[in-house]
């Protein structure tokens, strides 16, 4: 593992691979199911939960 | 059942899997799965049509003693070979 | 060699299932105790403010022992427990008695210096201690002992920092100390407070909330800001946004990423940790944020990574957040409640790693590397299920279910408040001094860290905490912390 620690240098600096259409896919639906958990359960809970 | 049970660990260049009888090592994840395949062919002789399972279990002693009390284990894996 | 994992795989060689049964088996004693009456569980001991030093001990039943002779028998029961759970995880015995038997008199050292009540007594409280002045400090031990593990972990020789690592082991130590907060949860549950069944609902959805939004703009960041493989960006992402060390380990082997990724990534998560359980709590307490206690804790679990770190900020803000509102609004807020908001959104947190690692293994191996001979295994939610949230909840369960039928809440106070409280207290310093001894700044000198220390920054200043501090809000505004009495 030492060895690999004194490695990642390089590591870190590869090259990224481009950016592909399933990763902003992934982004895109976490992010819409995401604000609409915000929006639903928040609604939900400051009408029927909070004080 | 046709089952493997190795252990794998990754030494910084390869993947290496291996238990008591074989040991199989490759740079990627891929090409380790290509080799044991043809290791259990080689091997095991399976018949036309028989379905191999070969389990990776990580060896998580590898992995620094201070990260062990964080998650249980790193990786496990489940391979199945059709011949 | 290798056998095939089953579902109980691990029962007694992991850390996590050994804070469940330690944890477990103290309730146990508690509830024994609290059913019969025989007092099993008084020993325990408790550090009180004090201006004279012979009454900073005291067992948590007092006048059962002397205070000394409870400090003691806590040392040798506790060091028997965890050095059982040692000895099955097969850890060097030798070495993690010597390291644990350090850790405890050290953390039992700066909790008694700590408690003194020109630190921490509040303004209220000066007159019973008769002294004109105090810094009000609510918590000081925890800070004292952070940095006493802090100065050791970075300064002291490395064969010495080497050895105490095998008895530094904060994530063991805090987890078995949530187990003791259910208790504290089901006890409020035979109080009929409905604050804890609450708290168990909005920190869920508060957590998906943040899962789903955290982990994909934390990822964006890191791929296209700056530069990182997928294999980087996907662990660095996870470690930032879900649970750090834990998340990144998860995601790591969920999308097979080689053991260096999760390893660097890791140590740069238990600094910042630190560094945010440094910071975190008083700007929580002297910002508007102090109007919002429980919302403010909440955050804390969703901002703060590793289990051990956000409970110990928890700690701290519960701690320093009380102290003001004793001096400033004149109220006594409950002891333990904002401790147990920060950690309620961690728990559930926790407890979606192993669908969310599920989730990226499937996407990954069926669908980004597509490897045709390799099948995910739907196990991996439950060998990625953290198992101390079983104890918490059986803990929570058992006391509030027995507290309001067959034994009673005055009995079951009485037999459990000892690791309820007590023990919970001292399993939190043990925490504190491990985070120190575990943090290592020199990780961040290191070459070419700086771009994952960057990515890791930015994410933490401009992502998370501003929306963990939106979504604590929106699901725990205008919740109070019951006040005693």
């Amino acid at each position: 593992m030492s060895q690999e620690q004194q490695d990642f240098t390089e590591e870190v600096s590869h090259e990224a691979e481009p950016w592909e259409e399933w990763e902003s896919k992934l982004v895109k639906y976490s992010l819409i199911i995401g604000v609409a958990a915000l929006v639903v359960f928040g609604a939900l809970v400051n009408l029927f939960v909070l004080p | 059942m046709n089952t493997v049970n190795m252990s794998f660990f990754h030494n910084g260049t390869q993947w290496i899997a291996r238990d008591e009888d074989m040991e199989v090592a490759a740079p990627s994840l891929t090409d380790l799965d290509g080799k044991l395949r043809e290791e259990v062919r080689f091997r095991y002789t399976p018949s036309q049509g028989a379905r191999f399972t070969v389990n990776l279990d990580f060896d998580y002693s590898t992995i620094p003693h201070w990260m062990i009390q964080y998650h249980p284990y790193y990786m496990h894996r489940r391979l199945e070979f059709d011949y | 060699m290798a056998e095939e994992k089953k579902w109980y795989t691990g029962m007694f060689s992991t850390e996590d299932w050994w804070s469940f049964w330690i944890g477990l088996f103290f309730v146990l004693i508690g509830i024994v105790a609290a059913a019969t009456g025989v007092d099993l569980s008084g020993w325990v001991i408790g550090f009180e403010k004090w201006v004279d030093i012979s009454n900073v001990l005291q067992p948590d039943h007092a006048g059962m022992m002397s205070g000394i002779s409870s400090l003691i028998v806590s040392y040798i029961i506790f060091t028997i427990a965890t050095c059982i759970g040692a000895y099955f995880m097969g850890m060097d015995m030798k070495k993690y008695f010597w390291a644990w038997t350090i850790i405890f008199w050290l953390s039992a050292i700066v909790y008694v210096f700590s408690r003194h009540a020109y630190i921490q007594a509040t303004s209220i409280e000066r007159a019973d201690f008769g002294i004109g002045w105090s810094l009000s400090i609510g918590g000081a031990h925890y800070i004292v002992a952070l940095f006493v593990g802090l100065l050791i972990g970075n300064l002291a020789p490395k064969s010495f920092r080497e050895f105490m690592y095998h008895g530094a082991r904060p994530e063991w130590f805090i987890k078995i100390a949530i187990v003791f907060l259910g208790c504290k949860l089901g006890m409020k549950v035979v109080d009929s407070a409905g604050h804890a069944l609450t708290l168990l609902l909005v920190g869920a959805c508060a957590t998906v909330a943040a899962y789903l939004l955290f982990w994909p703009l934390v990822y964006t960041l890191c791929r296209k800001g700056f530069k990182l493989t997928r294999e980087w960006a996907a662990t660095l992402a996870s470690g930032i946004s879900i649970c750090g060390v834990s998340a990144s380990i998860a995601t790591g082997g969920a999308i097979r990423a080689r053991p260096i990724v999760p390893v660097m990534v890791s140590s740069l998560i238990v600094v910042f940790a630190v560094v945010e359980l440094v910071i975190l709590p008083p700007v929580l307490t002297y910002t508007p944020w102090f109007n919002e206690p429980m919302a403010a804790a909440s955050s804390l679990g969703l901002t703060v990574k590793t289990d051990g770190a956000d409970a110990a900020s928890g700690a701290i803000t519960d701690q320093l957040m009380r102290t003001r509102a004793q001096e400033e609004l004149g109220v006594q807020w409950e002891e333990g409640w904002i401790t147990s908001a920060a950690v309620m959104t961690k728990i559930w947190i926790d407890m979606f790693i192993g669908v969310w690692a599920l989730v990226l293994a499937m996407l990954w191996l069926y669908y980004v590397e597509r490897r045709p001979d390799e099948k995910v295994q739907k196990m991996e939610v439950w060998w990625r299920f953290p198992k101390f949230v079983l104890g918490y909840f059986i803990a929570w369960i058992a006391v509030g279910v027995l507290g309001m039928t067959v034994i009673g809440g005055e009995a079951m106070d009485w037999g459990i408040h000892p690791f309820e409280s007590t023990g919970r207290h001292l399993f939190f310093i043990l925490t504190f001094t491990s985070i120190g001894l575990v943090t290592n700044f020199r990780k961040l000198k290191e070459e070419n860290m700086g771009r994952l220390a960057l990515a890791y920054g930015l994410g933490l200043l401009f992502i998370i905490i501003p929306l963990g501090w939106i979504i604590a809000y929106i699901f725990h505004n205008g919740m109070m912390p019951p006040t005693v009495g």
